[in-house]
């Protein structure tokens, strides 16, 4: 590259970036030896090709002898980096294909070595590598990578970091938003206090209402292949690209949008449902008409993304999807890797949670499973529910309180501190919440600001009383409590318990009653995902003068 | 956060208490540039700060910070590459690095270096900076901040699934990097 006072003189056509990557890479040895001498060979008898290489050899010496920092104008900057990362990516590649072990061993080995695997999958990992030495030795060393790593990029923040942030923001002023500098901040969901105020009197009524969208926007514009049937923002990925980069979001003022094979539809702050013919048929179907022949409508939970790859087969990446569809020739499928669930014509819903896969049956019937080595499939009728992921295939009936998911809700358990009070006493309660059948779950912890915690109590009137715990009321936690509703993974061997002691609100003495109530929900980048009202079996008391 | 809305700086100060050294940490591995991370974390604060208002405890507090310091990174790298590129490709260094990444990386010793664990220090440390950026991001998070697999993946808005394939890719790419120093290869 020229300095700015001495211009670049006349010279041949820039090559293409990919073949402009090659060339840089072998002026500068980062070929491998049988490529370098293909390249070598083509530079023989490519006139062109040569020429291009010579003055990308000028530019690089040029380049190598300022000594000065120099504004890029040929994207040689840009090049070197694109060639940077593809080599790290060609070492990377190399590294894993001398692997010992297997790809999908070794990243369970390195799962399990940094303590990201639950109970039940981290013991069928040390049940597959059990005698086996070499995968004993990855196990080892990745242990001991992570550490090294730790020790070598654990950086101090300087001593005056904290006052030359609070320089800046004093020069800032108060918080404000600055729309043009926030390209780097994520999108805020919907207020969490406010959605689950709206949640508790939505709750019995759930599932139902998720099934129903019925905004007609008298849609169906030409070359779309899906037909956006409520408002909300949905960000679409082109498939022919990826990344980000081609990704954008689109309003529902249009109407439609594409959703062709490879594109990846994303629900925003609001759940969004599209329609889409699942045969060969083009265009989109009409969305202001009841969903005809060999169409589906699938609903988007905020933050859930849908990848399409052909008219009826669909990629659940992440989040959650209902599902209507109408007699439907060829069998849709919504898979999430190995697991899928599949149907000619009914409505259901399927979430993806982390890698299983639950789905739920409103009507028709349904098959569910997983492929590979361990394959199997079920099938679940109306009103059932069913959990697939590497280790298990679960199908039980769906639980119809307040909506309330089977298998993504903790089990409650409450206990009481002793059979007799007296009056005036503090009740001392501990209230627990444990895996269900299902396995792990995620609960959003005890945070003061929000009612998900509830003591319902009964009095020997019949009268009842609903006691929101309050932080005073917490004795004891297994979890900290300054995290806010933090999300926890809870276990069977690590439940989320609080100690509570709770004055009772009047006097009357004889047998009391008392459950707890938790408010399930599930955070997602982009929402809160309703999953119910867990509550506990009753415990009893007695007040006593 | 709430107090961070109404302006309250000490918010802030306790926040950087609790968030900066993991903060600092991830984008040192991002670019190895320390004087860069210092700023790069001011920005990101500085943008906390702007987003207070807009800030709903939806997802844990840590996987929107990393999200912003991220995209922070990428985009003020970006702004960088397209402004200036200051590179020396006859930086030297041990004759087995292909000469390319010497001569896009500052391998200068920089004050942290010195204090980090000696050379073995800066053997990972040049291991884990020569990583692809995707594995790079992926182990940083992952492993060096040991977050869940699930809150990488949604900072990096890719599947659980990627996550664990690219952990284990970046674990044989550092094993094979590291092999002739220690016996972690």
């Amino acid at each position: 590259m020229s300095a700015p006072s001495s211009p670049t003189p006349p010279g041949p056509t820039p090559p293409p970036d990919d073949v402009g990557a090659e060339l840089l890479a072998h002026l500068m040895g980062g070929l491998e030896p049988a490529e370098a001498q293909a390249l070598e060979k083509r530079l023989a008898a490519d006139e062109t090709l040569r020429a291009q290489h010579d003055a990308l050899r000028a530019e690089v010496a040029d380049l190598s002898r300022s000594a000065a920092p120099q504004p890029s104008k040929s994207g040689l900057a840009r090049l070197l980096d694109t060639v940077e990362d593809e080599a790290a990516e060609r070492r990377a590649d190399v590294a894993l294909s001398r692997s010992p072990i297997d790809a999908e061993l070794g990243a369970n080995l390195t799962a399990l070595a940094l303590g990201q695997l639950s109970g039940a999958a981290a013991e069928r990992v040390e049940r597959a590598i059990a005698g086996d030495a070499a995968a004993a030795a990855e196990l080892a060393s990745v242990h001991e990578l992570v550490g090294a790593t730790r020790t070598a990029l654990h950086v101090q923040p300087r001593a005056d970091g904290a006052a030359a942030v609070l320089e800046l923001i004093a020069r800032e002023g108060p918080p404000a938003v600055h729309f043009e500098d926030l390209d780097d901040v994520p999108a805020p969901g919907t207020a969490r206090r406010g959605r689950l105020r709206f949640l508790r009197w939505l709750a019995p009524i759930a599932i139902a209402a998720v099934l129903v969208v019925a905004v007609s926007l008298g849609l169906g514009g030409r070359g779309s292949d899906a037909a956006l049937v409520s408002t909300g923002q949905i960000l679409h990925t082109d498939g022919d690209e990826s990344g980000a980069q081609a990704a954008r979001w689109i309003g529902s003022e249009s109407g439609s949008v594409e959703f062709r094979a490879g594109d990846v539809l994303e629900a925003g702050h609001d759940r969004v449902a599209v329609r889409v013919r699942c045969d060969k048929r083009h265009g989109a179907p009409r969305a202001d008409q009841p969903l005809s022949e060999g169409t589906a409508e699938l609903t988007l939970e905020p933050g859930a993304r849908l990848r399409r790859l052909s008219a009826s087969h669909f990629e659940l990446i992440a989040g959650r999807v209902d599902v209507v569809a109408m007699d439907l020739a060829d069998r849709l499928e919504i898979t999430s890797n190995t697991l899928y669930a599949a149907v000619r014509g009914t409505r259901f819903r399927v979430r993806a949670v982390g890698e299983r896969l639950v789905v739920g049956v409103e009507e028709g019937e349904v098959e569910f499973g997983r492929r590979g080595t361990d394959a199997a499939s079920e099938r679940l009728r109306a009103g059932q529910q069913g959990l697939v992921d590497e280790d298990v295939l679960l199908v039980r009936d769906a639980d119809g309180r307040d909506g309330g998911d089977a298998f993504l809700t903790p089990r409650a358990t409450l206990e009481a501190g002793a059979e007799t009070i007296g009056v005036g006493d503090d009740l001392a309660l501990t209230a627990e919440l444990a895996p269900g059948v299902g396995g792990a779950v995620e609960i959003a912890g005890f945070d003061a600001s929000v009612p998900d915690f509830l003591v319902r109590l009964k009095g020997p009137s019949g009268r009842e009383t609903e006691v929101t715990v309050q932080e005073s009321m917490i004795v004891r936690a297994s979890h900290a409590l300054d995290g806010g509703g933090d999300t926890i993974f809870i276990r069977s061997d690590a439940p989320y318990r609080l100690e509570l002691s709770l004055a009772i609100p009047d006097q009357e003495t004889g047998r009391w009653e008392a459950r707890l109530r938790y408010m399930s929900y599930r955070t997602q980048s982009r929402g809160v995902e309703w999953l119910g009202v867990v509550e506990s079996e009753p415990v009893t008391f007695e007040v006593t003068r | 956060m709430e107090r961070l809305a109404q302006g309250d700086e000490s918010a802030l100060e306790e926040l950087y208490a609790r968030w900066s050294g993991p903060l600092l940490s991830f984008l040192y591995g991002m670019c190895r540039d320390r004087a860069l991370c210092e700023d790069l974390m001011q920005g990101v604060f500085l943008k906390v700060w702007r987003a207070a208002p807009r800030y709903r405890p939806l997802a844990k507090f840590s996987t929107w910070l990393f999200q912003i310091a991220r995209n922070h990174w990428l985009n003020e790298r970006e702004k960088k590459m397209r402004r200036i590129r200051p590179v020396s490709l006859d930086a030297g260094g041990d004759s087995d690095a292909p000469r390319l990444v010497k001569a896009v990386e500052s391998d200068a010793p920089t004050p942290d270096k010195v204090a980090l664990s000696g050379e073995l220090g800066d053997h990972i440390q040049a291991a884990v900076g020569r990583l692809p950026e995707k594995l790079r991001l992926v182990w940083m998070l992952g492993a060096s901040q040991g977050l869940p697999y699930k809150e990488v993946a949604e900072i990096l808005e890719i599947p659980v699934g990627t996550v664990k394939s690219r952990m284990f890719q970046a674990v044989r790419a550092l094993r094979t990097e590291l092999e002739p120093y220690v016996g972690i290869g």
